[in-house]
């Protein structure tokens, strides 16, 4: 119950932390230009929809990280409020540490969590920013390169700023965080005369908030008129971040799912047979003039007399657990951190409970009911089964507690002394299939997040868009092993069959560097190009059917040769787009410029060294790890507490499976006793019981563990749209084998205790 | 409130004796032959088995002598039921210490000796009330006890069984096992060569009134 609250504030977070922080309904921004008449952003503060607006410049600067890496424009932005008013109205950051920078004091700013991960600073820590002068901006931005050192490059002052405080970040951005400089520093080193700012950006709520968006955009379009500005409505990003959100509640409601029918399924049958055995008895009574629906009425009375504190419990229980939720990245967004009581889950879990145990306690009752009169189904003796397992355990001269304990572990017993084996190797079943399974699905997701190629990045760097005289110097560079050049990621997209699909159409210059397929091969000539999944699924294709590409006014057929992964981009998510050569896009997209250049180190090389020339020679490589990727390896966890949840409630059947038969068959206890069973022996009795439950759980659950691990695997593979290699930790898979029987025998301390003290005098004389 | 089971206890049974303990239910019969097994330990006074003195023994060694020294047959049989018949007579031969070809072979030679060779693949809730009674007493003898000791070994059965099990304890008697039964039935203790009896937990209890009751010599009526 705890797991599906967490799920559903999980969900919600994001939803409550855009209305907590008075999240901005749009942006407006003139662009970047100097010189230029640009939009008055005056004009569109007066607008009659906007009802608050802040106007901030995203200042140029060069800066170092802790590490000694600059922090370049996609990973760090510098942000100052420009009339000097502390940010409260619109955006309002959501503290985790630290305070809000003083505006008195021009030289505090405010990071978010990225911003602070990628500069490698805490709260306290300090940051050096070499600002760029708005003339040095103005006349040399084609020259300013982020990989000069702040120190010596003077284009404009050099300022230190303490970071005071530490805000969450929920950007729409896959790369980027934010500083926040003070308010009164823009003011205080040089304003909009003395300041090179990338934009200025005005933020705006409006009255009737997203409604009312269209009209302002229409309101900012007639005051620009042929000039150029930038607008950004916030809400068509935001699905991204949601994106990476409801991946997390899925997991937990898969968890939450899986917790509940792991305990229906080993709990249910111990609440069956315990309501079933309430239920003897019920012979006498009926025989004293009971009718059938009074034992069931009977039944039922008793089933709520647990099933009401039950559900109490877990309510309680799951209020309790409530500050772990929301998970991940919601975690960090969540306005009200702490208990939190979602009356709707805890009303609705607390009610399963009640009837599910209600249930339960129902349908045994009626069964026994349904016996004939005088019959009571409880009391009779079935003739006891014998087993070969134990006499061919005997035969082998195992030891008698040995021999005992597995025919405990494997054997019923007559009614009156049923104990529920079945469940507890039901459970250890289970508990092995699900813990293996876990560790191979976490070792493949470990592996994918580890291996670029298998989400389609097949080279070592990808550079932007670059000179061509770069080019033929990397052509000629012994170290460097493959070469292509294309369009990619900040190409538009093209139509396929009517459908919009990014690309990535890159020739090859040297040696090859071909996408990651998944099936079928790359494509090697003009008319070939290579699909992802989801598109492939969209588009309703196969391999070896044609598709015509055309960008609304040319047109090519293209026989689709492959399925694979095309690296994402800003504007391409994974398991979508298609691979093609850059010769075959500019038949269609004549105009398409290259943007993205993959580099391939030659074998041998030092590679650290390599990618570290090839970052300054780039200034920084536009890879990215997609987003999907990245939002997995944050719930790259969740298949060890599925297991580990599974392992406990293995554990605590088990532990009732050994606690009921000792009660059950104190009888055979103790007539081992009489033949000359020592206290220990008892003992080991027990320990041999579990350990045999062990034994079978690992015998049937490993195979199953592993089949599934990967059955599961590959399918997450495939809706994700990456290539599958599945990992199998044999090395930790193997640790399962001593870890279970431990385990087993951890439970068995207790009751094989209260075994070995079983006295069988008493026993026998009320026997 | 702590309950005086015995009080006043004196009895010795000599090697080969078949004894009988005769006295109504209630009166102590069970306690002393669970003491006499080392199942119960006795608050005082002294027990000795086989020469070997069970005071201050741990649950350990009493188990040992047990399986050295020791059969049971009780009343209500005490099968394991998940066990067929002759794994029920072999376990407790492999407890004592037999190998398990030795402890099988027994187990065949004493169901053969008591009339239920061809129930060996059995479980015991399949069997008569004297056949499972009679492979009661054959699991107590699987481990060549010095003693079998045997609770009211006819008290759940109907009276053909009983006399089974009675004829049974006469002819191990006559082979020289030493056995005590405890009994409140005299039919069933007259099988025995020597009765006690026992009242009140006094063994051996005598009639006070009885022995100061006037020596009236033969009197015509």
């Amino acid at each position: 119950m705890a797991l599906a609250a967490g799920a559903h504030r999980t969900q919600t977070a994001l939803h409550r932390y855009y209305v907590a922080t008075h999240a901005a309904d749009a942006y407006v921004d003139p662009g970047f230009g100097f010189g230029e008449e640009s939009l008055n952003l005056g004009r569109i503060e007066r607008l009659p929809q906007v009802a608050h607006w802040e106007l901030t410049a995203l200042l140029a600067a060069l800066a170092r990280g802790r590490s000694g890496q600059p922090l370049v424009p996609s990973s760090v932005a510098y942000l100052a409020p420009m009339d000097g008013r502390r940010k409260d109205s619109i955006d309002r950051p959501k503290l985790l540490r630290g305070r809000l920078p003083n505006p008195a004091v021009p030289d505090e700013a405010l990071g978010d969590s990225k911003a602070l991960q990628y500069a490698g600073v805490r709260v306290g820590d300090t940051l050096t920013l070499r600002l760029v002068s708005h003339d040095s901006l103005w006349h040399h931005a084609d020259a300013i390169h982020f990989y000069a050192d702040p120190a010596t490059a003077r284009w404009g002052p050099l300022v230190t700023v303490r970071v005071v405080g530490e805000s969450a970040n929920a950007r729409a951005d896959v790369d980027g965080g934010q500083f926040h400089l003070s308010p009164g520093f823009y003011r205080v080193y040089g304003g909009r005369v003395g300041l090179g700012s990338w934009v200025d950006e005005l933020a705006v709520r409006l009255k009737h908030g997203p409604a009312d968006v269209p009209a302002f955009a229409a309101g900012v379009s007639r005051i620009a008129g042929n000039l150029g500005y930038g607008f950004f409505d916030p809400s068509v990003a935001r699905p991204t971040v949601q994106r990476s959100m409801t991946l997390q509640t899925r997991a937990l409601e898969l968890l939450a799912v899986l917790g509940g029918v792991a305990a229906l399924l080993l709990f249910g049958q111990a609440l069956f047979r315990q309501a079933t055995l309430d239920s003897a008895g019920h012979g006498t009574l009926r025989s004293l003039g009971m009718t059938r629906g009074q034992l069931v009425a009977l039944g039922a009375a008793r089933a709520l007399t647990m099933a009401a504190p039950a559900a109490g419990l877990t309510v309680l229980l799951a209020a309790v657990l409530s500050p772990l939720a929301p998970i991940g990245r919601a975690r960090e967004l969540e306005p009200h951190p702490g208990f939190s009581l979602d009356g709707v889950a805890l009303a609705v879990g607390g009610a399963a409970v009640l009837l599910i145990v209600l249930a339960v306690g129902v349908l045994a009752t009626w069964r026994v009911a349904l016996a004939a009169p005088g019959e009571d189904r409880i009391r009779r003796e079935a003739p006891g089964k014998v087993t070969s397992v134990t006499a061919a355990l005997a035969r082998a001269g195992c030891a008698p507690a040995l021999v005992a304990g597995v025919r405990m572990a494997i054997q019923r017993g007559a009614r009156a002394a049923a104990v529920p084996v079945r469940a507890a190797l039901v459970a250890s079943v289970l508990a092995v299939g699900v813990a293996v399974a876990a560790l191979t699905f976490a070792a493949s997701v470990q592996h994918l997040l580890q291996t670029p190629r298998l989400y389609g990045q097949t080279w070592d760097f990808e550079g932007g868009p670059s000179p061509s005289r770069l080019v033929d110097r990397l052509k000629a560079d012994p170290a460097i092993g493959g070469l292509a050049v294309g369009a990619g990621w900040f190409n538009p997209p093209v139509h396929i069959d009517g459908r919009e699909v990014g690309v990535r159409a890159v020739d090859q210059l040297k040696g090859s560097i071909d996408p990651a397929v998944i099936e079928g091969r790359a494509p090697r000539s003009p008319d070939e190009i290579l699909l992802g999944t989801n598109t492939l699924g969209a588009l309703g294709k196969h391999i070896g059917d044609r598709v015509t590409m055309t960008d609304g006014t040319h047109a090519v057929s293209l026989r689709i040769v492959g399925r694979g992964v095309i690296p994402s981009s800003k504007s391409l998510k994974l398991g979508e787009g298609a691979a093609l050569s850059f010769q075959t896009l500019r038949r269609v997209q004549t105009e398409a410029q290259p943007d993205t250049v993959e580099v391939r180190l030659a074998p041998g090389v030092d590679r650290n060294r390599e990618l570290a020339r090839l970052d300054r020679l780039f200034e920084g490589s536009i890879a990215v790890r997609p987003q999907a990727v990245t939002d997995f390896g944050g719930v790259d966890q969740m298949p060890f507490y599925i297991a580990a949840l599974v392992g406990t409630a293995a554990a605590a059947v088990l532990a009732h499976a050994l606690l009921t038969s000792i009660r059950r068959r104190r009888r055979d206890l103790a007539v081992l006793k009489t033949l000359g069973f020592t206290p220990a022996q008892l003992s080991a009795t027990v320990a041999s019981q579990a350990t045999t439950v062990a034994m079978v759980g690992l015998l049937a659950g490993l195979p199953l563990g592993l089949g599934v691990g990967r059955y599961a695997y590959n399918l997450f593979a495939d809706n994700l749209g990456v290539v599958s290699d599945v990992v199998t930790p044999v090395g930790v898979i193997v640790l399962v084998v001593p870890a279970a029987i431990v385990v087993a025998n951890l439970v068995a301390a207790l009751p094989g205790w209260t075994a070995a003290r079983t006295r069988p005098a008493p026993v026998l004389r009320a026997e | 409130m702590p309950v005086r089971a015995l009080r006043s206890v004196n009895l010795s049974v000599e090697a080969g004796e078949f004894v009988a303990i005769m006295g109504p239910s209630g009166c102590g019969k069970s306690t002393l032959l669970n003491l006499v097994a080392g199942l119960d330990i006795p608050s005082d006074g002294e027990l000795e088995l086989a020469g070997v003195t069970l005071r201050g023994k741990s649950e350990r060694e009493l188990a040992r002598l047990r399986r050295a020294h020791i059969g049971i047959v009780f009343q209500f049989f005490n099968l394991l039921e998940d066990m067929s018949a002759l794994e029920n007579v072999a376990l407790a031969a492999a407890i004592a210490g037999a190998s398990p070809r030795q402890a099988e072979r027994r187990a065949r030679d004493l169901l053969d000796l008591l009339g239920l060779a061809d129930k060996g693949r059995e479980a015991p809730g399949l069997l008569s009330g004297g056949q499972r009674q009679r492979l009661a007493i054959a699991r107590a003898l699987a481990n060549e006890p010095t003693l079998v000791l045997a609770d009211e070994p006819t008290g759940a059965l109907d009276s053909e069984g009983g006399l089974e099990v009675l004829e049974l304890f006469r002819r191990l008697h006559a082979d020289g096992q030493t056995i005590l039964m405890v009994t409140h039935d005299q039919r069933v203790a007259d099988a025995a060569s020597r009765i006690v009896l026992m009242r009140d937990g006094r063994l051996p209890y005598v009639d006070d009134d009885l022995s100061a009751a006037p020596f009236t010599g033969a009197r015509r009526a």
